[in-house]
């Protein structure tokens, strides 16, 4: 049924996407591209996760897939709340203009 | 060319591009909505890989929870009226350097290791996946429910500002 497609398809989609978000990691200005940046590494490992239970036999891959997900909401949960509470405070939300720690 | 490996490569197209909008749109509620797309693909991938579950728990979680706080926290700090500020131009080659020669790297790993041939496609059944996270896997489940916990008290507390107080 998959006789095309082995899990090096897979890993590489997924390191591709993993790869990409990570450049938005490091370019993003603004607080709420980083926290969807951050979301697509989840996304990606969470990709990782399912092939190798799909490939390797063992159900832990999915089940951590899960786990990884809830994480993920938590923390977009946490972080957006962060974001508004500092758009409060600061009137925008550039990761470059928040120096409030800065002596 | 099965139906399977068909989905496969115009899954991972769609997830790529959507992706690529995600952390380049200067435009920050397309890169939200891109997010979304990405969200579905990806969840499309994961039904070719017979995990019918956690494809349907990324729809849920992702396209229904994170993508409408994203949309909210756009909405709600006024993002959507002007294009997000460039990235300063040293960090974008800088970070494209870094992240493609990563990329790169693992890919590499990846070809150059060794994978065990798979003898039979092995699915887990949601029934599978219950009676695993109540049983060998009940710690960390426990643990990411507190979890759970901790971040929705914690979201309302930051969030609501000093005036609810």
């Amino acid at each position: 049924m998959m006789e095309g497609l082995s899990m090096i398809h897979y890993l590489i989609v997924s390191i591709v996407l993993f790869g990409i978000s990570l450049y938005g990691v490091f370019t993003r200005r603004n607080a709420i591209a980083l926290l969807l940046a951050i979301e697509l590494i989840m996304l990606a490992v969470a990709l990782n996760f399912t092939a190798a239970t799909y490939f390797l036999g063992h159900a832990g891959g999915q089940i951590f897939a899960i786990f990884i997900i809830t994480v993920s909401a938590a923390e977009a949960a946490v972080g957006l709340a962060l974001v508004i509470a500092i758009y409060r405070r600061q009137k925008n939300v550039d990761l470059d203009q928040l120096t409030l720690l800065k002596g | 060319m099965t139906l399977a490996t068909i989905g496969f490569y115009i899954l991972s197209m769609i997830a790529i591009i959507a992706a690529v909008v995600t952390v380049t749109s200067r435009n920050l509620l397309y890169a939200v909505l891109a997010l979304a797309v990405a969200s579905l693909a990806v969840a499309g991938l994961m039904l070719t890989l017979s995990a019918e579950f956690l494809a349907f728990v990324v729809i849920l979680v992702y396209v229904g929870a994170v993508v409408v706080i994203g949309v909210f926290a756009v909405m709600l700090t006024g993002q959507f009226k002007k294009p997000t500020l460039p990235p300063s131009n040293e960090l974008k080659i800088l970070g494209a350097g870094v992240a493609a020669a990563l990329t790169g790297i693992l890919i590499g790993v990846v070809l150059v290791q060794p994978i065990a041939p798979v003898s039979a496609a092995h699915t887990v059944s949601v029934q599978q996946i219950g009676r695993l996270l109540l049983t060998e896997y009940v710690l960390p489940f426990e643990l990411v429910s507190v979890l759970l916990l901790a971040a929705l008290v914690g979201a309302i507390v930051i969030a609501r500002g000093k005036e609810a107080q």
